[in-house]
């Protein structure tokens, strides 16, 4: 069985069709679960090789277009799921779009030479091995603090796509992924508590994990939680957000933010987008908002999108208006837009405020959510705190068992950026961003 | 009736198990291919796409860890090769002992519905998410936009080990209808609902649900923002569900439970909840999006009572958690492709129905809130801490819904309070949900969740 692009491509230029397009998608990984007394419990080293095809046809000004997948370039099978295909695009038919036409890329440096050897040499395993030692001896130098699990994996990704214009495009990246719970315990017996704190990191190489101050800032954190009081009240403004926190504001999890939903095309075409070209999105000046997909090592970077569109950087909303969508080829056609290939991490222009400025008495800094998910079309959301901290004479005390709730586009006119700035997978951006106002923090 | 295919692919991996189990290990291989349509058409474009996922996983067992080769596609040769590697694993001391299935069986199962959806032609299909859509965008003239998604599936599986040989295809018709209308100040909002059934008979979409989605979005176009408080509230099954699932479904699962990960394990065999309230995971709910009749790792489906009666009971497990706990074996061992591990996952997960209309809960609310749907939650097993987002909800007044609705409330707590605050829990009983489950941000499997309307009082809402 094999899967090469050449061959895919040869196929569906015998077809004859009106276009097509194919990704092909090739992920080689090892992975290792770790249990309780950090035992093995599973290693698993996996290879997904797999094509995506799109084929076109044309109904006058309309297109139809149709996508399946497959394992392997075998003709006969790819040629009956064209067949199939084409039946389709007769009942997809959509106002026509040109595909996308050869193009340059930016050389956005996604590979890791350390993890392409150790795949090479048949020792990933190893390497990842290698890396979770030296993450469980810097544990050990913490006192108090345990660690029972982890997930690594370590992967190598090659994309490739292709298109009946001619494009071709193809890019290598490496990545590392680990995810452990950190422990803080006091007591004994009855009296025992314990907190938990969630620590994941994605890496392009293996040398971007610090296994010292990863361990030592989740440690750090864990022992807080342990400490943390209940936010036993409810605050409107006066809330800072910083690290993993500021991050997934910006950047959820699981989806894109609010504020980079209504810049994209599709949006805009289907009726659902709040911005205007080139009227403010906020009466804040000093906000200024960028999708960047050119950071070199981040796993959000990429050089181009899955249509084979060279990925540049967008400025969104320059000083508080709606400058540019975010566009696909099909609705960057459709708006008359220039298309701006694959979104990346979530850019923010630091500010002119000295962190320390912004947190004076009364402050409650955020720094971990459990988990956060807004509603990406209204901009509303509700997370649960896992942990912050409140300013008082001076002092900084840990909170938790709180709900942040509000709404990101009526928070933005009193929003203030921190001159210090951070760069984190999916987020670069001001370290910290003080909320005045649209946001409530209530304790339970 | 398992397709020739899918025997023949069952056959080819029974051979594989002895070259697994040549070091001495126990072996298991796991086809999958799943097939995806998807038919998703708003005001502006209507858009078609296949999709599928085809691999096999092969395991060994040593006596202590496991050890997996995941292949995408179907390639023999490849599959022999990746074998008589594995096989060369040699077998060590048994720190753990799996209790896996000693007695033979060779099944085949499906669950296709009444008209399998394969055999439907796709203009049929086309024509139905039209009419669906001009049937949604007509019922309300304040949407903004109406979208319709029909999303297929058909999920193959053949499972196979020294003693076991099994085979399941199951089917899904999942219909979406999503409903955008604009809020007094601009912000666009939307309102939606969801219906799964094994086959094409789902398509008979009933007017009221339509209807309803049109309603709510209606009513979301005037939602403000809750206070934060606690109020008395009634839970919808799908409500109810999201609390089964979230708040303490992933604080049983026996993984977590064995890392030390999971407050649960402090609380087996002590009660947790009045005796009215029961709580449990089972695939077997026909026509739920979490059916299947055996797991991942070839265990057939059985329901598990994790609590029982108030009481916290059995945990969910795979079998490597199920040996290191020593306790039962249940059939929650699910992966979400061929290169993820098998993990201890729910399936479809539930409160049991009691004895109560929900007419008569309704009726006892002199003020509170009825919670209609949340966009969703997050998991808290160390600290039991309930997180759920989203929440739609209505106030309402001497027991009636006023149709004033609240939008984007979260929904906190302590769980063992918000399960002892259970003050009724009605007959009726469904389980709506047909979403899909991440052990954390990731490995994601369909699950559904529901069960009965739950009076619970103090509930901590923002």
């Amino acid at each position: 069985m094999t899967l090469n692009l050449n061959k895919l491509a040869a196929v569906l230029r015998r077809l004859k069709l009106d276009g097509w397009s194919l990704i092909l998608q090739e992920r080689e990984s090892v992975a290792l679960h770790l249990t309780k007394g950090q035992e093995v419990e599973t290693g698993i080293a996996a290879v997904r090789k797999q094509a995506d095809i799109a084929v076109y046809k044309r109904f006058g000004g309309r297109l139809g277009d149709a996508r399946f997948t497959v394992f392997d370039d075998d003709e006969r099978a790819i040629r009956q799921k064209v067949k199939d295909a084409l039946l389709i695009c007769a009942s997809a038919k959509k106002p026509g779009y040109p595909l996308p036409k050869k193009q340059r890329y930016a050389d956005v440096k996604l590979l890791d030479p350390v993890i392409v050897a150790a795949f090479r040499k048949g020792v990933a395993e190893q390497a990842l091995l290698k890396k979770w030692h030296a993450i469980a001896a810097a544990q050990r130098k913490q006192r108090g603090i345990g660690l029972d699990a982890a997930e690594l994996d370590l992967a190598v990704l090659r994309l490739s796509v292709a298109n009946s214009e001619g494009l071709r495009a193809a890019s290598e990246s490496t990545a590392l992924f680990v995810e452990c719970f950190f422990t803080a315990a006091a007591g004994a017996g009855k009296a025992r508590r314990e907190q938990e704190i969630h620590a994941a990191a994605t890496v392009s190489r293996l040398a971007d994990l610090i296994p010292g101050k990863f361990v030592r800032e989740h440690a750090r954190r864990a022992r807080d939680a342990l400490a943390a009081e209940r936010f036993g009240r409810v605050q409107d403004g006066k809330i800072v957000l910083s690290g993993d926190a500021l991050r997934d504001f910006w950047s959820p999890h699981l989806d894109v933010s609010p504020a980079v939903f209504h810049a994209s095309a599709i949006a805009k075409y289907r009726k659902l987008s709040r911005y205007t070209f080139g009227k403010p999105v906020t009466a804040n000046t000093m906000f200024t908002l960028l999708s960047n997909p050119l950071l070199p090592f981040n796993p959000a970077s990429s050089a181009f999108d899955l249509d084979g569109v060279a990925s540049q950087t967008v400025p969104i909303i320059q000083s508080g208006v709606f400058r540019r969508h975010v566009a696909s080829q099909r609705y960057a056609h459709y708006l008359g837009v220039e298309a701006t290939g694959a979104l990346g991490s979530v850019e923010i222009l630091p500010g002119d405020e000295k962190t320390e400025a912004m947190l004076g008495d009364g402050t409650v800094e955020i720094v971990a959510f459990s988990s956060f998910v807004p509603n990406t079309v209204s901009g509303d959301f509700s997370a649960e705190v896992r942990l912050a901290y409140v300013r008082k004479d001076g002092k900084r005390t840990p909170i938790r068992a709180a709900m942040f709730s509000g709404n990101l586009f009526k928070m933005l006119d009193a929003m203030r950026l921190s001159k210090e700035r951070m760069v984190t997978e999916r987020y670069a951006g001001p370290s910290r961003i003080r909320f005045d106002e649209g946001a409530t923090l209530a304790g339970f | 009736m398992a397709s020739p295919d899918l025997l023949a692919k069952k056959a080819f991996l029974a051979a594989l198990v002895p070259l697994l189990e040549r070091g001495g290990c126990t072996g298991d291989a796991l086809y999958l291919r799943t097939e995806y349509l998807d038919i998703s058409k708003d005001d502006t474009s209507t858009d078609v796409a296949r999709q599928s996922d085809e691999g096999v996983k092969l395991r060994v067992f040593d006596g202590q860890r496991y050890h997996e080769r995941g292949l995408s596609g179907w390639d023999e040769k490849a599959l022999r090769k990746a074998a008589k590697l594995l096989g060369q694993t040699r077998k060590r001391a048994a720190n753990v002992k799996l209790d896996l299935p000693k007695e033979p069986l060779d099944e085949d199962y499906d669950a296709l519905g009444k008209k399998d959806a394969s055999t439907v032609p796709l203009k049929e299909k086309m024509a139905s998410v039209n009419g669906l859509h001009r049937r949604l965008r007509s019922s309300s003239k304040a949407l903004i936009n109406a979208r319709v998604h029909y999303s297929e599936m058909r999920e193959s599986k053949a499972f196979v080990t020294r003693t076991r040989k099994l085979s399941q295809e199951i089917g899904g018709c999942l219909f979406i209808m999503i409903a955008f209308v604009k809020s007094a100040d601009g912000d666009v909002r939307y309102s939606y609902e969801s219906l799964f059934g094994h086959g094409w008979e789902r398509a008979a979409i009933p007017q009221a649900a339509i209807r309803k989605t049109a309603r709510f979005a209606g009513r979301i176009a005037t939602a403000e923002r809750l206070k934060p408080g606690k109020y008395l509230c009634l839970l919808t099954p799908a409500m109810s569900g999201l609390l089964a699932h979230e708040s303490f479904g992933h604080g049983m699962e026996a993984d977590t439970i064995y890392k030390g990960r999971a407050m649960a394990a402090q609380w087996f065999g002590k009660r947790i909840a009045p005796a009215s309230v029961s709580i449990a995971d089972g695939p077997l709910i026909p026509g739920s999006h979490g059916f299947f009749f055996f797991d991942d790792e070839g265990q057939l489906a059985t329901k598990t009572l994790m609590v029982d009666k108030g009481i916290v009971s059995l945990p969910l497990t795979d079998a490597y958690n199920a040996a290191r706990l020593n306790v039962p074996r249940s059939s929650n061992g699910r992966c979400e492709s061929f290169d993820h591990k098998v993990y201890a996952r729910m399936t479809n997960t539930y409160f049991e129905p009691g004895t109560a209309s929900k007419d008569k809960l309704l009726g006892s609310m002199k003020d509170g809130l009825l919670l209609h749907n949340s966009s969703g939650g997050m998991e808290d097993p160390k600290a039991w801490g309930i997180q759920i987002q989203g929440v739609v909800a209505e106030r309402v007044k001497d027991g009636k819904p006023t149709g004033k609705f609240y939008y984007e409330a979260g929904m906190t707590g302590y769980l063992p309070h918000v399960l002892r605050n259970i003050v009724g829990v009605s007959k009726e009983f469904e389980v709506p949900g047909n979403g899909r489950c991440g052990k954390g941000h990731h490995d994601w499997v369909r699950v559904a969740e529901g069960g009965p309307y739950l009076l619970i009082k103090d509930v901590v809402l923002s």
